[in-house]
């Protein structure tokens, strides 16, 4: 992205959280994702998602593709948009120009942080702060939820494994990624 | 820790949770026209039995929605979950 996107600008000024690699477990910060959310008012969510954005919703607590950007499900009316940075914007930019007062899509992506988590102790790892099933039966790869990490609130999606081993995108607030960065350097 | 199941999000902690006390509490009205007492006891006052209860629960680190359980006192076992706006009939549930 060119130095003028103010998404990228104010994202330099996030905390750097060291990259976590070790025998069996890697946390590297994601950057560059772009994250958005799309709320939908009025009972008829599911069927207006479709109209915005030309694919059905995902399920319940699931994720799903679509060209460049993922949706994930966050709650009823309510889901997180990701992917490349300027791909996410555009399709921000696009649903507001809708100008339709029953829709919120905002880009929020410099007041979060991304990590990518993989490895054979990634579900370990999580666990230990983290309530969630995240074994393959209640959480199979396609899976996407709310939850907590520790003291902080986070997103959590499994993406499709590397080789054996489960591989999981959380999203904290941005003011919490170093504290989830020494969360999981001690897990 | 209790195993709560949402019905959006399906069963997950207690501590994704929080409790909003009793289900059903009416706000009594037109409001100029209330007793004393009768405010009082909307505000302040709550059944707090021993065993079968309505409560309000939010699901406030997972989707945000409130929802109501029917959940016994003493042993904490869970007979329902309800969506708001809706009451469960007498008897169906602990
Ligand atoms: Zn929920």
């Amino acid at each position: 992205m060119a130095d003028s996107n103010p998404t990228a600008l104010l994202r330099r000024t996030g905390p750097d959280v060291a990259d976590i690699v070790r025998p069996g477990l890697s946390v590297r910060t994601e950057t560059g994702l772009g994250i958005a959310k799309l709320r939908i008012f009025g009972r008829a969510a599911d069927a207006r998602f479709q109209e915005i954005a030309g694919i059905a919703p995902p399920l319940p607590c699931r994720e799903i593709g679509s060209g460049d950007l993922a949706f994930a499900w966050l709650a009823p009316g309510e889901w997180l948009i990701t992917g490349a940075e300027a791909a996410v914007a555009a399709w921000v930019e696009r649903a507001t120009a809708l100008g339709a007062d029953d829709l919120l899509a905002i880009d929020f992506s410099h007041a979060r942080t991304a990590f990518l988590l993989e490895g054979e102790s990634a579900r370990a790892a999580l666990a230990a702060h983290c309530p969630l099933d995240l074994w393959p039966d209640a959480f199979p790869a396609g899976a996407a939820a709310r939850s907590l990490l520790g003291d902080t609130g986070l997103f959590i999606a499994r993406l499709a494994d590397t080789g054996d081993a489960p591989r999981f995108r959380i999203i904290v607030d941005q003011t919490m990624a170093a504290y989830a960065g020494r969360l999981f350097a001690r897990a | 820790m209790l195993l709560i199941t949402c019905p959006h999000c399906g069963p997950r902690a207690e501590i994704e949770y929080r409790c909003g006390g009793e289900a059903h509490v009416e706000r009594p009205g037109p409001h100029d026209q209330v007793s004393d007492q009768a405010w009082a006891d909307y505000l302040f006052y709550r059944a707090n039995p021993k065993g079968g209860h309505r409560e309000r629960w939010l699901h406030v680190a997972g989707c945000g929605q409130w929802f109501n359980v029917a959940r016994d006192t003493i042993t904490h076992e869970i007979a329902a979950v309800y969506p708001m706006g809706e009451t469960l009939a007498e008897g169906s549930a602990a």
